[in-house]
């Protein structure tokens, strides 16, 4: 951390940035800004789907839950990806960087996925009448919470760091090759389950304020998991380096 | 150098016969617990039979399966393959698809006995038998690839957890083929299904329970 | 249309929760790493 960065002074140099220290003082001065246009543009998005979205016809107020139900399950999958392409990167590459990131992003993934399965029976249970059914989309975010919780279990459990990672890699990529053949199902349980239940994201009829709502929330959402991501991944350059040490 | 792997592999697989059969008991133990619990009501039996089948036959799968590379790796073996000139995996291929003989294919020849136990009828029992032999191999290398990862940790709980959400389509669609031949629908789409699980399977997981290997021995 | 207010305050009282806790957990866990870290600047 004490190393002097000669480099750093000048323009931006993304590769520099794969290095710990230069990626850790980075990081140190950008998450608050990170942090803060969160907020700002959860502010925004909330105003706008509580105060300006109409009430809905056939739902009333309570598919308001859209705008933070939908941003998290976006952010459930997002992040996933984001971690299997950093962590198969530090398993291809040997970056030191890499197996950090996914390791900083993956609980931030596992938490909208519980906000988004929580949020999704919250919303289930006045406008379906059930908490829980057995859906292909519910079941698609369930499966994807055990890939996480899988993934993070294996590199807890792992004490060498290295094997830790590249094996939490192995994890990640594994569920990745999951994700499509879980989405194919989706069309198999259509089938089999009649009466599938309406879609929001599938009417094309979303006012304007109820749109711009949504997408204002996944922006802050967005913008929330990067700043966590960033501290962690600070954590977790600090606690290496410890390590390295030792 | 390979048809000396496979006769070691199908003779160390054989010398345990324990593990081979406790899969097998298992599996019949679990697919009995069900009418006993639920009780003898045919039609529901019928319902769940696809379903129950499935879970029994993957539990039954990922029993003892943590132990699948702890011997070699404690003898030395291990490395010996990993050092060899033949591709690690091709002899881990050959590993599993012998473990895949010894202690898989009996569950195969216990399910029809399970499929009248809960009233299948003969052709749901058909299309049980060729779901089971195209997802249960795939089942077994996602098994060894957790057995791989998790080598030498204790414990076994975390080997499930990894392998569990990577077999839930072949779960899915094992269970779903079974349930259309009882509806007398057309079950060939999920069998296909399942074929293309297992071709994936064949492809990416060997060299990738290879690559687990290797990352346990450094 | 009186208890939709009750779905709405469940979901997004756990959203909250589950973020805030996030980042309590956070706060905590770069504390500890940056104490270990001065720790051993010092000798």
């Amino acid at each position: 951390m004490n190393k002097p960065l000669t480099d750093f002074s000048r323009a931006w140099r993304w590769r520099q940035l794969a290095s710990p220290p230069v990626f850790y003082q980075w990081a140190g001065r950008v998450w608050p800004w990170l942090a803060g246009l969160a907020l700002l543009l959860a502010a925004a998005g909330l105003w706008v789907g509580f105060l300006l979205a109409p009430t809905d016809s056939q739902q009333g107020e309570v598919y308001r839950i859209i705008f933070l139900h939908v941003p998290a399950a976006w952010m459930s999958m997002f992040i996933y990806l984001v971690a299997a392409l950093h962590a198969g990167l530090g398993l291809v590459y040997k970056t030191r960087l890499s197996p950090l990131l996914a390791r900083a992003l993956a609980p931030t993934g596992a938490v909208f996925t519980v906000i988004a399965l929580w949020t999704g029976a919250a919303w289930g249970k006045p406008t379906w009448g059930a908490w829980w059914v057995w859906d292909a989309r519910l079941t698609s975010e369930l499966i994807l919470l055990f890939l996480y919780l899988g993934y993070l279990g294996v590199v807890s459990a792992i004490e060498d760091s290295q094997r830790a990672d590249s094996a939490g890699a192995i994890v990640l990529l594994a569920g990745v090759v999951n994700i499509p053949i879980i989405y194919f199902s989706v069309q198999w349980w259509s089938t089999l389950h009649q009466g599938a239940t309406i879609r929001w994201d599938a009417a094309p009829s979303m006012t304007h304020s109820m749109l711009a709502g949504m997408l204002l929330m996944a922006l802050a959402c967005w913008a929330y998991s990067l700043a966590v991501a960033l501290v962690r991944t600070r954590c977790l350059i600090l606690e290496r380096a410890q390590e390295e040490r030792l | 150098m390979l048809k000396a792997v496979c006769l070691r592999e199908v003779r160390l697989a054989a010398r345990r016969p324990a593990d081979a059969l406790s899969g097998l008991v298992f599996f019949v133990m679990v697919g009995s617990l069900f009418p006993l619990a639920l009780g003898p009501d045919s039609a529901l039996l019928r319902q769940i039979a696809p379903g129950v089948m499935w879970v029994a036959a993957l539990l039954a799968v990922l029993l003892g399966q943590h132990r699948l590379f702890e011997s070699d790796w404690a003898d030395g073996s291990l490395e010996q393959w990993v050092l060899a000139q033949a591709a690690l995996p091709l002899l881990v291929g050959i590993k599993v698809a012998a473990q895949w003989l010894i202690a898989v294919l009996p569950l195969l020849i216990a399910a029809p006995l399970l499929g009248w136990q809960y009233g299948m009828d003969n052709a749901s029992i058909a299309v049980l038998l060729a779901a089971l032999a195209l997802g249960t191999p795939s089942l077994s290398l996602l098994a060894a690839l957790g057995a791989a990862l998790t080598l030498g940790l204790r414990g076994q709980l975390l080997l499930t957890l990894v392998v569990l959400p990577l077999s839930i389509p072949i779960l899915i669609f094992g269970s779903h083929a079974v349930t259309q031949a009882q509806l007398g629908l057309a079950a060939e789409p999920a069998l296909s299904l399942l074929g293309a699980c297992l071709c994936l399977a064949l492809l990416v997981t060997p060299w990738a329970i290879a690559q687990a290997l290797r990352l346990a021995l450094e | 249309m009186q208890n939709h207010a009750f779905f709405i305050a469940l979901a997004y009282g756990l959203g909250a929760l589950a973020l805030v806790a996030e980042m309590l957990w956070l706060w905590r866990r770069s504390q500890s790493a940056l104490a270990r870290a001065q720790e051993e600047g010092r000798p």
